[in-house]
């Protein structure tokens, strides 16, 4: 039940080659079924594609001579982080080896003064924030999954605070890469700007592990918020919603994150989690700043909202009062799950300008409307990234085909208005169909270049972001 | 308030339960009749009254467990009583349900000498237990105003305390285990005669929970030898800042008084001419500090209790010097009810926690709300653990005075509240407090006392509708309050 | 702290969402300490160590309110500085004990028989519920009828109904003075003496006995006033202990330093103080009789846990190696157990918090 391009078939592995690694890895070099089969799956809906072997690995240098000996023998070479991917990143689809970088979990260095702080791949999120909290700072973006930073690098993740935090992309300050024949390099300094030569930061952020293996990230830090406050506003449609937050963001509020729920959404988190929230679009807001910043943002939130027709504006200050409204963004994604009791949930990810998004979402929506199956609709509006839930029935295939359809046609859409064919997940294998529509034949034949220049020998994670030329799509 | 409820018109349901009942239980246990159900209308808390359909007073535990198991099959409530002396309606029988009376399972079981424990039913008085121990030098220590007459069953469910808690704990320090009979008949122990017991502290969760959890039918507690020697100070101060200030330094320093009990100038003037205890008329507030132990520790005691409160400006200083004196110095605090009685109609009685610090504030507050209300308050107070006693005085004749006394009663919970304290030290919430439960508590926090509640009484037959209260019941006392000029941000709307 | 307590309900929101376990830690000091929870790698850890600081002490109100994570030497300390104590003496078992753990774990030390338990002086707890929310219950003051006493129901909880935000306990002035005396005498003898002193108004704040190179010694610690101090010391008699060492051992014996609590296993019964000598071999009695420490690795579970019955108390498998062949705690009555397992499911319905450390099932 996947679309697998079908230039795929496993490369074969050289005699010796495992033994070698085994040689080298001892105990942190495996080729048992379990472990393969751990490193062969991601939470995407693709069945496992098994690598051939797993090493453990515990340093840069350990990394770099495990990508020279695979760029030798013209072997695959796939890091892993934690696992967390969606869109089918991980999967093996030629064999090679997975990297585990799980176990390079060290915070190398704090650097409060400026704001950054270096670590290890494998660190993620929570152990990072956990680490420097006696700082006073923290790292805000927050993928959802506990992911590594080296993983949230390398695809260029995002959280539901991007509005205010920004995305990997503006907070990855430098990385440690290991290239595919093996040598290591910085990509940047620690300095908070520089004009010296190309970006190769930005490069490697985001291209999913096909042109180096990040060991090291530098990533840029932020106060933790003195003051918290959440509001909520009832809108009479999308529209409006989406019009509030565009004039909030003009009129310069610094708003920590703005999230949209459809009706639908409304009704099933109200069901789900026993709550009375009026059953139209909804906008959660939050706000961070000092006291009374907090409260003044949500005063000229609140005032913008009235103006666009919002209604049933209710803030909230202390945490007792908060968690009451976070719980409807917590369990968006379950309530919706129970809509439809057994279902298997199918997530779509387009990105658009946000003076789109509602026509986007509401076009999208109509013809949801018309399908055969029940969805709903939250998104991160300050963004313009939104998610439809398709909820199918794991036994008809019908519908997943129908789904496909609809989230093709939902990419298409989203292209033609200036968008992009994934906000946050990345392309991994599932997206490769829309790369071409996305950014036109000339732009791929670049990227194709640059991958060519970086990994001649096609070994870092094969088959992924970029569609070979001739391809085909086969629906196995 | 006061409702008279007959009945007369008794429903299918009561026949059944009377049948099944009188197949069971002897028939003196059983009054159906106006007059025989009449007494047990209410408990101390003479505002609320609601005659039962069926009061039963069972003899042992077994007939306790059959009264329960029939009012299940027949899905009737039950509300328990034990003296009736409660304050807070907590016995207030329920207009469909069962009256049931522990009175009659009134015997002292054991009295362990070795253990220094006592093995009671819950129909047994409370001073009736140290009465029993006295001869081994022991007593229970938890003494109520209404210890001659209240219920070990009916102190458990309030978690009672008394003068001399400060230094030996309320009821749910002095109790070891109760044997109880759930909403499901079936009977549990809770605790053990050992000093913890696996698990989770039910019995911590049970004392105190005024009834609603299951059915006291047996408990053990924890008896203390009787100390050798008492003394009391009664101190004298010119203002109530300075003696809230003595209270403070009495624990600063470090001394853990057996009671320390204070009385502003109202109530002092109130008993003085009924008990003639020589109370100092000038003085704004009285203190009565009480030491105990042996003689030298009291010596020791007395005399750092005096030199606290003669630095913070005492006026006046007597120390009891036989113990008909310290009972005199006792009398009129303990009678400060009583008092109230003679020099006004009726009196309402409260009874709040506030933070030590905030007496002077509060009591103030309370003069200027007399103003509003236009009613007298007479304060006692147990100050060594902030336990107030407002005493309203009114005429229940005069039917707006009463409407005045339960709104003064309100505001001063409120204001309890409000200083960071509690709408009940001892009395319990019962019916009484069940609006003020909608100020002290958040909609959450409440459901989480009805979940609790679930826990133990799945079929919520235990003196249903006291204490928590409902969402539409809080909901209808307005504790939705929009703060002056913050109009722009409304109260969270309770989801 | 406003941030932490967020990303701490971020925490538990969204493993709840997601139906993930969560598993609550302060200072890991009491790891050891029941059903060890052998809990999935999908659990999130919610590290309350952060959340520190004392938000209220008041010493002539006698209470003291801290966030959880504060740890329990800090609040030592400070109350030290007043000449206050937390009178239930809980024990320590590293510098990184929270006084959050301390409360969930509900253990009180040598002073319990004559000052009270821990659950005696709670007064009240904030507790972050299943849902995210916040839930204050109790308050600073000791006479509080309002509601159930939700805050003692929470001490010794062991974090199953959700993490302890803040508590507040109820403080006691430090005695004035305290003395202890030794005493040689066998088990037997030395119960008998408990029940005598029962009745007679001696100010023992701590008892221990246990057997020395074959010789029964008692050891007592009396606090109180000097002059209660000298007239108990002359009733008692025996040995005085130097005041060094006596701090020496009664710390050694609450934080169980003491090499007899290096046996594996090491059971923990609790029995009323009254019972007669158990015969089930090496044992530390403390509590006038109601705590006995078993050091005996020999003897049946089972075995030890009808004897503790037998007297009304019960054996708890304090510490072991590896996985116990039986429950840690001694099992419960139907009926309690009925009324815990539905007091489980109605605050944590999807069963998240510390699954399976009160009871495996659980």
């Amino acid at each position: 039940m996947s679309a697998i391009p079908v230039s795929h078939s496993r490369r074969s592995i050289p005699a010796g080659f495992l033994e070698a690694l085994s040689e080298r890895f001892g105990e942190r070099f495996s080729t048992a079924e379990a472990v393969r089969e751990h490193h062969g799956r991601d939470e995407s809906p693709y069945p496992p594609m098994l690598p051939d072997a797993v090493v453990f690995a515990q340093s840069t240098d350990e990394v770099a001579w495990v990508a020279a000996h695979c760029n030798k023998h013209g072997v695959p070479l796939i890091p892993y982080g934690t696992g967390s991917s969606l869109e089918g990143h991980l999967l093996a689809v030629q064999g090679g080896v997975s990297i585990d970088l799980s176990g390079m979990n060290s915070i190398v260095a704090v650097h409060p003064e400026d704001f950054t702080v270096t670590v290890q791949a494998g660190v993620t999120r929570k152990q990072l924030n956990e680490e420097i909290r006696d700082t006073g700072l923290f790292f805000p973006i927050d993928p959802g999954a506990d992911a590594s930073l080296g993983g949230m690098a390398a695809t260029r993740a995002s959280g539901t605070n991007a509005v205010r935090y920004g995305t990997m992309r503006e907070n990855v300050v430098s990385l440690k890469v290991v290239t595919a024949d093996g040598r290591i390099i910085n990509t940047a300094s620690r300095a908070r700007k520089s004009s010296a030569g190309y970006d190769l930061t930005r490069i490697f952020v985001g291209s999913e592990g096909t042109l180096g293996i990040i060991t090291e990230v530098t990533v840029r830090l932020y106060p933790q918020p003195e003051a918290i406050s959440a509001a909520i506003c009832n809108f009479p449609d999308l529209r409006s919603a989406v019009q509030s937050v565009i004039e909030v963001i003009q009129m310069g509020v610094p708003i920590a994150r703005v999230e949209f729920m459809d009706t639908i959404a409304v009704r099933a988190t109200n069901a789900y989690s026993k709550l009375n929230l009026k059953e139209s679009p909804l906008l959660l807001f939050e706000f961070h700043g000092s006291p009374a910043g907090v409260r003044e943002q949500a005063e000229v939130v609140q005032d913008i909202a009235r103006e666009n027709g919002g209604e049933d504006f209710a803030w909230a200050e202390r945490p007792e009062d908060r968690s009451r409204l976070w719980t409807a963004r917590h369990n968006a994604y379950f309530a919706g799950l129970q809509l439809r009791p057994g279902c298997r949930a199918s997530t779509t990810d387009v990105c658009v300008p946000i003076s789109r998004l509602a026509e986007c979402v509401t076009e999208t929506a109509e013809e949801l409307d018309r399908s055969s199956f029940p969805y709903t609709i939250v998104g991160h509006v300050g963004d313009g990234n939104f998610h439809v839930l398709m909820l199918l029935d794991p036994d008809n295939p019908a519908e997943f085909q129908e789904s496909e359809a609809l989230n093709r046609r939902l990419v298409e859409r989203a292209i033609r208005m200036g968008g992009t064919c994934t906000g946050e997940h990345g392309v991994g294998l599932h997206k490769m169909a829309f790369m071409e529509a996305e950014h036109g034949r000339d732009a791929l034949d670049l990227m194709a270049a640059l991958k060519l220049a970086f990994d001649p020998n096609n070994i870092l994670n094969p088959g992924k972001v970029i569609p070979a030329p001739s391809h085909v799509e086969l629906v196995a | 308030m006061s409702t008279h409820v007959s009945h007369s018109a008794m429903s299918a349901d009561f026949s059944g339960l009377l049948k099944r009942l009188a197949s069971r239980l002897p028939a003196h246990c059983i009054l159906t009749r106006n007059e025989d159900t009449r007494p047990y209308e209410c408990d101390g808390l003479s505002l609320f009254r609601e005659n039962p359909p069926v009061v039963v007073l069972p003899e042992d535990e077994f007939q306790v467990v059959e009264v329960v198991q029939a009012c299940r099959a027949f899905d009737i409530p039950i509300v328990a009583r034990g003296a009736g002396t409660g304050l807070s309606g907590g016995a207030t029988p329920h207009a469909q349900g069962v009256l049931l009376g522990l009175a009659k399972l009134n015997r002292i079981l054991k009295i362990d000498v070795d253990s220094a424990t006592a093995v009671v039913e819950p129909g047994v008085r409370n001073l009736a237990i140290s009465d029993a121990a006295a001869s081994h030098g022991l007593y229970y220590a938890p003494d109520p105003s209404s210890q001659i007459a209240c219920s070990i069953g009916g102190n458990i469910a309030e978690n009672s305390g008394g003068v001399h808690c400060l230094k030996y704990g309320l009821t749910v320090h002095n109790v070891l285990r109760v044997r109880i009979v759930t909403s499901d008949g079936e009977i549990v122990e809770l605790g053990s005669e050992a000093p913890d017991s696996p698990g989770l502290d039910l019995l911590a969760a049970f004392v105190g929970s005024e009834g609603m959890l299951g059915i006291v039918t047996q408990a053990t507690v924890k008896l203390i030898p009787r100390p050798a020697c008492a003394r009391v100070i009664m101190a004298s101060f010119p203002s109530v800042e300075s003696a809230g200030e003595a209270v403070a330094n009495i624990i600063a320093t470090g001394i853990i008084p057996a009671g320390l009990e204070m009385m502003d100038k109202r109530a002092t003037h109130m008993v003085e001419p009924f008990v003639q205890a020589g109370y100092d008329l000038d003085a704004d507030a009285i203190l009565l500090c009480e030491s105990d132990g042996t003689p030298e520790e009291v010596e020791d005691e007395i005399g750092r209790m005096k030199a606290v409160f003669a630095a913070a400006g005492a006026s006046r200083l007597q120390v009891s010097a036989s113990e008909e004196e310290r009972l005199r110095f006792w009398a009129g605090r303990k009678n400060a009810f009583p008092a109230a009685g003679r020099v006004s109609p009726d009196y309402y009685c409260m009874d709040g926690t506030i933070p030590r610090r905030h007496l002077a504030r509060v009591l103030n507050t309370i003069v200027e709300m007399e103003e509003i209300f236009g009613l007298r308050c007479a304060n006692v107070f147990h100050a060594g653990d902030g336990n107030l006693h407002p005493l309203i005085l009114f005429d229940a004749n005069i039917p707006e005075q009463v409407d005045r006394a339960e709104r003064f009663g309100a505001a001063i919970l409120e204001l309890c509240v409000e200083v960071g304290g509690t709408i009940t030290g001892e009395h319990g919430v019962g019916v009484e407090k069940i609006n003020q439960m909608c100020v002290q508590f958040s909609r959450q926090e409440l459901d989480f006392f009805l979940a609790l509640k679930r826990g133990f009484d799945p079929h919520g037959l235990l003196n249903p509708e006291k204490v928590v209260p409902t969402l539409a019941r809080c909901a209808e006392y307005g504790r939705m309050h929009v703060h002056a000029g913050e109009l722009r941000f409304p109260e969270l709307p309770r989801f | 702290m406003e941030f932490v307590l967020s990303e701490m309900i971020d925490l538990v929101m969204t493993a709840r969402a997601s139906l993930k376990p969560i598993v609550i830690q302060g200072g890991g000091t009491k790891h050891f300490y029941g059903e060890s929870q052998s809990v999935a790698a999908s659990a999130s850890v919610l590290d309350v160590s952060a959340y520190r600081g004392v938000i209220n002490y008041q010493p002539s109100e006698l209470v003291i309110t801290a966030r959880a994570g504060t740890p329990l030497k800090e609040i030592e300390e400070l109350l030290g500085e007043q000449r206050q104590m937390l009178a239930f003496e809980p024990p320590r078992f590293g510098p990184s004990s929270t006084i959050g753990g301390c409360v969930a774990a509900g253990l009180s030390g040598p002073r319990r028989m004559m000052a009270g338990s821990l659950r005696d002086f709670v007064l009240g707890a904030t507790l972050l519920d299943a849902s995210g929310a916040l839930l204050h219950f109790g308050g600073e003051v000791m006479k509080n009828v309002a509601g159930y006493d939700v805050p003692r129901l929470l001490a010794g909880s062991l974090g199953i109904f959700g993490p302890l935000i803040d508590v507040s306990l109820k403080v006691a002035p430090q005695p004035i003075a305290e003395a202890t005396v030794e005493l040689e005498m066998d088990e037997e003898r030395a119960l008998a003496q408990f029940a005598a002193w029962r009745r007679m108004p001696l100010p023992i704040s701590a008892s221990a006995w246990h057997e020395v190179h074959g010789q029964g010694v008692l050891r007592v610690r009396l606090s109180g006033s000097d002059a209660a101090l000298n007239s108990a010391c002359a009733s008692i008699g025996g040995r005085k202990l130097g005041q060094e060492e006596a701090r020496q051992w009664w710390d050694a014996l609450r934080d169980q330093t003491y090499p007899f609590f290096k046996a594996r296993p090491l059971w923990r019964l609790c029995v009323p103080p009254s019972s007669p000598p158990l015969g089930l071999g090496k044992v530390l009695i403390e509590w006038n009789g109601g705590l006995r420490w078993l050091a005996d690795g020999e003897i049946e579970p089972d075995f030890v846990r009808k004897a503790a019955a037998r007297h009304g108390g019960h054996a708890t498998l304090f510490l072991h190696d590896g996985q116990p062949s039986v429950p840690v705690f001694h099992p419960p009555s139907p009926g309690v157990r009925a009324i815990t397992e539905r007091l489980k499911h109605e605050f944590d319905p999807t069963g998240m918090f510390n699954p399976g450390r009160l009871f495996r099932e659980l």
